[in-house]
């Protein structure tokens, strides 16, 4: 049965979240095990490319790291996992190999929705840029600033 | 692009796994240029090569991006659900 008319639904709370609500027509254990075993993962992740599941250390701290092959490019993906409930909850981030340092947190949470369907939950955060390149020019600014300073007296001293 | 995220290159440098011609390469590093991504400066008989004032990490371009790869992905989780039911 095609479940695509109920599924779509896409928000984007702010301009740096994306909020993705899916129905599936299947029960949670079964949506849980094809988003976690990676012989499973293999099988739709890559979105119709071949896709190799290079690391999946599927606990807290965890790396994962896939990569999908297409047109005779790679493309690879990874991040680690912050915390995982199991059959409810995944929190991991997620970096792509072509825009490294955006650091994106994904939540992907599933509810039972208790008729043999799941609702798959999807929230990306991402580390805009504004906060990566204030923390250049304060945070690390004043830290290197702080540490010629310290060095100075340190060599003032000798 | 992606070698010149992690930083400086000469254009041999940035020729390295590639296979194209030095001229080639000069010209595709001088549309990058024209484009604002690439910035050069000839130092010596070397020419070096750095990420230019327009970013190609524009953060919207990526969160469009980001955007259709995750609802491509979800799709395809949907249709593996389908096809494997009763299965398991």
């Amino acid at each position: 049965m095609p479940t695509a008319i109920q599924n779509l639904n896409l928000t984007t709370p702010t301009d740096r979240e994306i909020r993705s609500e899916r129905i599936f027509n299947a029960p949670r254990e079964r949506v849980w095990k094809a988003m976690t075993d990676p012989k499973l993962i293999a099988q739709w992740w890559g979105r119709g490319n071949k896709l190799d599941v290079v690391k999946f250390e599927f606990e807290k701290g965890g790396h994962w790291r896939y990569v999908e092959h297409s047109d005779g490019a790679t493309h690879g993906f990874e991040g680690r996992y912050r915390e995982i409930k199991p059959i409810e909850r995944v929190v991991q981030t997620f970096e792509w190999d072509g825009m490294p340092g955006h650091v994106i947190i994904e939540t992907m949470t599933l509810e039972d929705l208790g008729d043999g369907r799941t609702k798959l939950v999807n929230h990306s955060l991402f580390h805009t840029t504004e906060e990566r390149d204030g923390m250049l020019n304060s945070g690390m600014a004043d830290g290197m600033q702080q540490s010629y300073e310290a060095l100075d007296k340190v060599l003032a001293k000798l | 692009m992606v070698r010149l995220a992690r930083g400086e290159a000469s254009i041999s440098e940035l020729g390295e796994g590639f296979e194209m011609t030095l001229t080639g390469l000069k010209k595709h590093v001088q549309i990058l240029e024209e484009a604002g991504l690439v910035t050069t400066e000839k130092i010596g008989r070397v020419r070096h090569c750095k990420l230019g004032p327009r970013r190609l990490d524009d953060v919207d371009e990526w969160v469009a991006a980001y955007r259709a790869m995750l609802n491509e992905r979800l799709d395809h989780l949907e249709d593996f659900l389908e096809r494997t039911k009763g299965k398991d």
